[in-house]
């Protein structure tokens, strides 16, 4: 019932929001479909960021609030848009007579290759969708900087910088995560923050739709390389992440698609629908206001001939809706691109030493054979351009171009500004250093759009239909080859085959199980967050929680939990309570960085306040809760239920203990059997009390407690007596603390 | 129905373009596709591995 309120609250604000940029588009002139569409989003998620900055750094961000404040600006501007002679029907019935013209040419000119790409996005959307809905925010970037902000915002109701010593990135601007925490504040909920992607994957169709468009393609051209758009590998894999690549490419797309529009009509809104793109673009990456700036620069010489309210707007958007980001960076950190340094060796962003012999890095051979012969970073959400581009937009660009330069001043010759920005764009991605490159490719995906365009050019030259028919056919095929690459995805994994098994065999769990099919780290740091969350999703109150780890698997965006009821210990400068459960991540070489107070694991193992929950089988990840965490039935019956799925062979080894138990001293046990006794203690079959240890620990534990018996699991207690038990199946020992005799040293 | 933007101008296509102008151009477009594709086909060859290994679990668990 509270879900579905929330839905339906984020849904009419939504729609409020855009129904009113709707009418304002229509209102200021909107002249065709495509940018009636673009502006309205851009405009829209323009009015969201605003919002919530201004209530995040009021420390007023709350769903409330944020309802009130958009619906009060959204019924503002439906009012100043339906000033006479204009009423909203009359707007609406406008915009949707055009929509309808439109959707019908559509309808006429489409063909067999349309069908086909439209109903393999169909079912490629499905897909990302089903993974988005089953499972959890599982990319690498979401987890370790992209997240944790947005839950903790979410959390403190503020907008605050996080701990840059931890991460460096949490200083980086951060509209694109904004968007992402437009639905998740009001769902309170981790389940579909991965689901914002895929919004602005369809609004990016329109965008490249409107662009070709531009570039004088048809209806039917145009929309065939919208749909090639939507199969740039690195797209489709992020569309169900929380990387921002894709938002990004969106805006810069928007910006370029109003800068060509303000260009060709010279109208105020195309302008204000670039400064606003433009503005959210550079709140969202710092490599924006370097690729956004000549945009800018092009449209000034009009935007100078208009009256000057509209240069003092234009710049007004550009500066409040990305400037907030650097100012903060300005006054907190002292340097507004923290943590970029022009001066230093990979400009501090990038580890590794950077190039910035710009020649020398254009025309360096080895990361040009990475990006055709490799199309480097493809099947992650780093990279992968795809085989249209590589296979037909790079060779399309340079005949394009060629075409273009040789011109005469016209048409031709203004789209050399759509081209050329693949040169700045590819500049940017040949900059990183070796080391990083692999990462990269991802920062460039709006060169994908470009080339894309471009091939949209070359096809429309081909005058035979079978010569058409047949490029046609490979676009489909290659089309179907990038949403294969989801099926072997690791980084993050789209595989589904154990959603649908545990759905079959009634399997109710965390959806922070299926990190298990993700890469090792994450596989190993799902034995501590999936007992967490199970442990605290239902409490009152959810937990506070410590974590320490290897800076490299310093991931806190699970530690909040599926319904975001946790904190983050380690994040709060003046905790006012001790952590209710300790999580560690302990690299192959023992490595653990501390943020904040320093508690290692020897300590909480000693503590008998707390106890080991769960460990991954190897040396990696353990989770200690408080006591208290346990008290909760439902809270028993879900740590049963998950002990039972991961250690059937431990449930089935503990079942004849309870009868082998002399007495009820305190059970120390660690690994598979360990398991198998703590889920008969919790289903009430076993009275003693069983604490788990880590492997090798188990007379620190004893002896940390002071006990002078208890039993052991599998081998006795060092530097106790022990003896074993009669016990089918399982050793167990008995181990009786040896006293000092008299006299003895 | 009007379905170019001004200033494009769709008519002179399909004139004074002959068959060799196309073969160009699809030899330009399908080498370049050929050569790239015969470079990284196992990254593709190794998921529809990966799909059909999937699809068969599912069929027959």
């Amino acid at each position: 019932m509270e879900l579905t309120f929330s839905i339906l609250a984020v849904v009419a604000t939504t729609g409020l929001i855009v129904a009113a940029h709707l009418l304002l588009a229509l209102r200021c002139g909107a002249d065709r479909v495509a940018e009636l569409v673009i502006v309205t989003g851009t405009f829209a998620c323009a009015q969201i960021v605003m919002s919530e900055i201004i209530l995040g750094s009021m420390g007023a961000l709350y769903p409330g609030l944020l309802t009130i404040l958009n619906s009060v600006v959204a019924l503002a501007i439906i009012a100043a848009s339906s000033r006479n002679p204009s009423t909203p029907r009359s707007l609406l019935r406008r915009g949707a007579r055009r929509i309808t013209v439109v959707a019908g040419t559509i309808r006429d000119v489409t063909s067999w290759h349309h069908a086909a790409l439209a109903f393999l996005a169909l079912c490629t959307l499905l897909w990302v969708a089903a993974a988005v809905a089953c499972l959890p925010p599982r990319g690498v970037d979401d987890l370790t900087y992209h997240l944790p902000p947005v839950f903790e915002y979410i959390a403190t109701h503020r907008i605050t910088l996080l701990p840059v010593e931890l991460r460096l990135q949490f200083a980086y601007p951060q509209n694109a995560e904004l968007l992402f925490l437009w639905p998740t504040i009001f769902l309170h909920s981790q389940q579909f923050v991965d689901g914002a992607n895929i919004v602005f994957l369809l609004f990016s169709l329109v965008i490249v739709y409107g662009l070709a468009r531009e570039t004088g393609r048809r209806v039917e051209e145009a929309l065939f390389i919208a749909l090639l758009f939507f199969f740039t590998p690195v797209l489709l894999i992020q569309s169900g992440s929380n990387y921002i690549d894709l938002i990004v490419a969106t805006f810069f797309l928007a910006a370029l698609y109003c800068t060509l529009r303000f260009l060709r009509t010279a109208h105020p809104l195309s302008a204000h629908g670039a400064a606003t793109a433009i503005g959210l673009a550079c709140g969202m990456k710092y490599t924006m206001p370097f690729l956004l700036l000549p945009l800018f620069l092009v449209m000034l010489p009009p935007l100078s001939r208009l009256p000057k309210r509209h240069l003092a707007a234009v710049a007004a958007s550009i500066l409040s809706l990305g400037g907030w980001w650097y100012l903060r960076n300005a006054l907190q950190l002292g340097n507004p691109l923290y943590p970029m340094n022009f001066h230093a060796d990979g400009m501090g962003f990038m580890a590794g030493k950077g190039e910035f012999n710009l020649l020398g890095s254009l025309f360096n051979g080895k990361k040009w054979a990475w990006l055709y012969l490799r199309d480097i970073g493809i099947g992650t959400h780093d990279g992968g351009f795809g085989l249209l581009f590589w296979g037909f937009g790079t060779i399309s660009l340079i005949v394009v171009v060629t075409r273009s330069l040789l011109s005469r001043p016209g048409t031709e010759k203004r789209m050399l500004l759509i081209w050329l920005q693949t040169i700045p764009m590819i500049a940017i991605l040949l900059l990183v250093p070796e080391n990083e490159f692999p990462f990269a490719p991802r920062f460039s995906v709006p060169a994908v759009a470009i080339g894309l365009l471009a091939f949209g050019e070359l096809l429309s030259l081909i005058t035979a239909t079978r010569h058409r028919a047949l490029l046609h056919l490979a676009c489909t095929i290659f089309a179907l080859h990038s949403v294969i690459l989801l099926a072997d995805a690791k980084s993050p994994t789209y595989r589904l085959d154990r959603v649908f098994s545990d759905r079959r065999h009634g399997i109710e769990s965390s959806e922070f199980a299926y990190y298990q099919d993700s890469y090792a780290a994450l596989g190993r740091w799902s034995h501590a967050w999936e007992p967490l969350d199970l442990l605290t999703r239902n409490a009152r109150e959810g937990a506070a929680c410590y974590i320490a780890a290897p800076k490299g698997l310093f991931l806190t965006a699970p530690l909040y939990g599926t319904r975001l009821q946790n904190r983050v210990w380690n994040f709060d400068p003046a905790p006012a309570r001790s952590p209710d459960a300790f999580v560690y991540y302990q690299g192959g070489n023992g490595e653990v960085s501390y943020l904040g107070s320093k508690v290692t694991l020897d300590e909480v193992v000693a503590h008998p306040g707390y106890l080991l929950v769960s460990q991954s089988p190897e040396p990696g990840a353990f989770l200690f809760v408080n006591r208290s965490l346990l008290q909760d039935r439902r809270a028993h019956d879900d740590l049963a239920a998950f002990y039972q799925r991961g250690w059937p062979d431990g449930i089935a080894a503990a079942r004849v203990v309870p009868s082998c138990l002399e007495d009820g001293l305190p059970v120390i046990a660690s690994g598979s059997a360990g398991y198998g006794l703590m889920a008969q203690k919790l289903s009430g079959k076993l009275h003693n009390d069983v604490i788990l240890a880590p492997p090798g620990w188990e007379r620190r534990v004893a002896e940390a407690r002071n006990f002078s018996a208890c039993y052991s699991i599998a081998a006795p207690l060092a530097g106790y007596d022990a003896r074993a038990l009669p016990c089918p199946g399982i050793r167990i020992f008995k181990n009786t603390r040896k006293t000092k005799r008299y006299g003895e040293i | 129905m009007r379905t170019t933007p001004p200033g494009s101008t769709p008519e002179k296509q399909g004139t004074g373009r002959g068959r060799a102008g196309d073969f160009i151009l699809l030899a330009l477009l399908l080498s370049s596709a050929a050569v790239h594709y015969t470079a990284v086909r196992e990254v593709y060859l190794d998921a529809f591995r990966a799909m059909a290994l999937a699809v068969r679990t599912a069929l027959f668990p």
